[in-house]
């Protein structure tokens, strides 16, 4: 039996993952390591990224890799705990389906515990939900109801979307014919025209390596255009995709004082800032940041960033819902849209997630340009298909 | 930022055992480090033919494999430490301390360059588990063991240094920006926690059966050839 982690990075102990498949082989084949890791590469088709170093790499490619390092003593049973976290819609989810395909093939037993389950229905024979410590069957035809019912209500709620977003307030990013590249390396944007007005939600929606992060560094200052001019009118904050980097202290209560140090007023500053955390579940700042689950950093990184600016800045979220749980994904979500007169950035590689911005304006970025996403394509999911997810 | 993601890329190892034997890339990357200690130490001052060749020798062979402007641009931060040399040295000839002369000074940091050079080449001609397989029969399994734990985590380090770097600048401002650094230390704590789950899934890596091969004619003559010259210049030129 082999279990294929969330993390792809828990996987590896050296930095090029040939040579890892390639050590925890000769444990179990001796001299023959090399044909067998050499059988899995091309069973899995890794071949050309197998022997690039583990930094350059996606996530997408390195669970590709850990799901062939797992084959490597030919387990019977594999376990795969959250398979899609890390992976996009258009190379990630589609691949791991490829391999679910393959295993299946190979007449594996393979049991995966999932919250963007909907994805993999046809790929499994039996489905449970786990409920208070208890596994309860579900029938698979009640799923795919629901995902129909859920299918219409989306495309329904779609042409509310269509409606202006706000108007009525002041700008606080305006993007002008942004180019930009590395050195002389190709375009990664192409003219960018964006505008973002106080209380505005952008969803910018892209595969892996689309230009998301870039576009996104360049909004808060750290790269400058090639071409193009970026003019920011209130404070931002960036929280990055591992949202433990956005924390310096080692309690919540310091990072708060740590934050209010710059104001004029502290105590009003730590007051609010205290009393915001408590209205939303953290009642021991004495707690070390480090203790909180991934969702519960994402969403304190976000409180703390919205006591900052104020109230009416700007926000970037880079992938906040990469290490949630669907529960806390949505918790998230509904954390941003209470704070109405913030604006908000979020940039996302999975569809999955954008119909937890019903308002939200949503864009596409793909081969460095923006467009409006075609939302009649976009597969998404409501809030009917969480029923199945216990409270 | 793509600065830290160079200089991670620096110390990642990118050529296996396909480029030359493991000897050869042992052998080349040694003398590379030891050329320029040799000039430092016994000819301060002196040999500026054979700084210049083993400077060039080292940015050769870190281009065969590398981007050679990805190792140009992360040369920039070894300029910096030479600069801020140069503003100390300023600083004491100016209050009357005993300095050393501008051609002493400048051997030095190409010294110091083709040294940061030679051992990049060396980490990014050895593969960590040829490290490991050397560390081993050298009597060193435990130290081996340590360093693959280590090194296999640093340039994935690097890399997330920039994530912290802008979330704290945008969050302090820039006089406080140094306070990346406890990030950085809270997800390093991280990792050594996925080095955790990756030794309870897979075990520690056994000592690899690393292919030794014989270094081919060619090899032989150029390690040869780059030692002989070196030895050479040192000997006769300037």
């Amino acid at each position: 039996m082999q279990v294929v982690n969330q993390d792809p990075y828990t996987h590896f102990l050296e930095p090029v993952p040939l040579d890892d498949m390639l050590s925890y082989a000769e444990r179990f084949y001796g001299n023959e390591a090399e044909e067998i890791v050499e059988k899995v590469v091309k069973l899995l088709d890794i071949e050309d990224i197998v022997n690039r170093s583990v930094i350059t790499l996606s996530g997408g490619q390195l669970k590709r890799i850990t799901i062939a390092k797992a084959l490597i003593p030919n387990p019977t049973i594999l376990i795969f705990d959250e398979p899609l976290m890390w992976l996009d819609d258009v190379n990630g989810v589609e691949m791991f389906k490829a391999i679910l395909k393959t295993l299946n093939d190979m007449g594996k037993t393979i049991i995966i515990m999932e919250h963007r389950f909907l994805h993999l229905l046809n790929f499994v024979n039996s489905m449970y939900k786990l409920m208070q410590g208890t596994l309860v069957k579900v029938d698979k035809s009640d799923v795919t109801k629901l995902v129909r019912q859920s299918f219409r209500r989306v495309v329904e709620g779609i042409q509310a979307l269509k409606t202006s977003q706000s108007n009525s307030y002041r700008e606080v990013l305006r993007l002008d014919n942004v180019w930009f590249k590395y050195g002389k390396e190709q375009w990664v944007l192409r003219d960018l025209n964006l505008k973002v007005y106080q209380g505005d939600t952008v969803v910018i929606y892209g595969p892996n390596g689309a230009g998301k992060s870039t576009l996104l560094r360049i909004i808060a200052g750290v790269l400058k255009p090639t071409k193009g001019s970026v003019k920011r009118f209130s404070k931002v904050m960036y929280i990055p995709q591992i949202p433990y980097l956005f924390l310096t202290e080692e309690s919540i209560k310091k990072e708060i004082k740590e934050l209010c140090n710059n104001r004029k007023v502290r105590e009003d500053c730590f007051s609010r800032c205290s009393e915001l955390l408590n209205r939303f579940g953290y009642d021991d700042l004495d707690r070390l940041p480090l203790h909180l689950s991934w969702g519960q950093v994402t969403r304190l990184a976000t409180l703390l960033s919205i006591n900052t600016i104020n109230g009416d800045g700007l926000i970037l979220l880079d992938e906040p819902f990469t290490g949630s749980t669907y529960l806390e994904a949505i918790a998230l979500a509904e954390t941003l849209r209470m704070f109405t007169e913030v604006a908000k950035i979020i940039v996302l590689s999975s569809r999955d997630y954008i119909s937890l911005f019903p308002k939200a304006r949503v864009y596409t970025l793909s081969n460095g340009v923006l467009s409006p996403l075609a939302y009649r394509d976009a597969h998404m999911f409501d809030k009917a298909a969480y029923r199945l997810i216990p409270p | 930022m793509s600065f830290s993601r160079n200089l991670a890329e620096l110390f990642t190892p990118l050529c296996s055992s396909k480029c030359f034997s493991l000897y050869t890339r042992i052998s080349i990357s040694m003398a590379m480090m030891l050329i320029p200690m040799t000039i430092q130490t016994l000819f301060k001052g002196q040999k500026i033919i054979a700084t210049i060749y083993t400077f060039i020798l080292a940015l050769t062979l870190l281009s065969i494999r590398s981007n050679l402007k990805r190792v140009l641009r992360v040369l920039t931060l070894i300029l910096i430490f030479i600069v801020i040399g140069f503003i100390v040295i300023a600083i004491s000839k100016f209050l009357g301390y005993p300095t050393p002369t501008l051609k002493e000074l400048i051997l030095s940091s190409v010294n110091l360059v083709t040294l940061f050079l030679s051992i990049s080449l060396f980490f990014q001609w050895t593969s960590l588990r040829e490290l490991r397989w050397i560390l081993t029969k050298m009597g060193m399994s435990r130290l081996a063991n340590l360093t693959t734990a280590t090194l296999a985590f640093l340039p994935l380090l690097l890399n997330n240094y920039i994530e912290a770097y802008i979330a704290i600048l945008m969050k302090f401002g820039k006089r406080k920006v140094y306070k990346a650094v406890n990030s950085l230390i809270i997800h390093t704590t991280m990792i050594a926690n996925d080095v955790a789950q990756a030794i309870y899934l897979y075990g520690l890596p056994q000592t690899p059966r690393v292919k030794v091969e014989r270094p081919k004619l060619l090899e032989v003559l150029l390690i040869a050839t780059i030692v002989i010259l070196a030895m050479f210049l040192i000997i006769v030129a300037p």
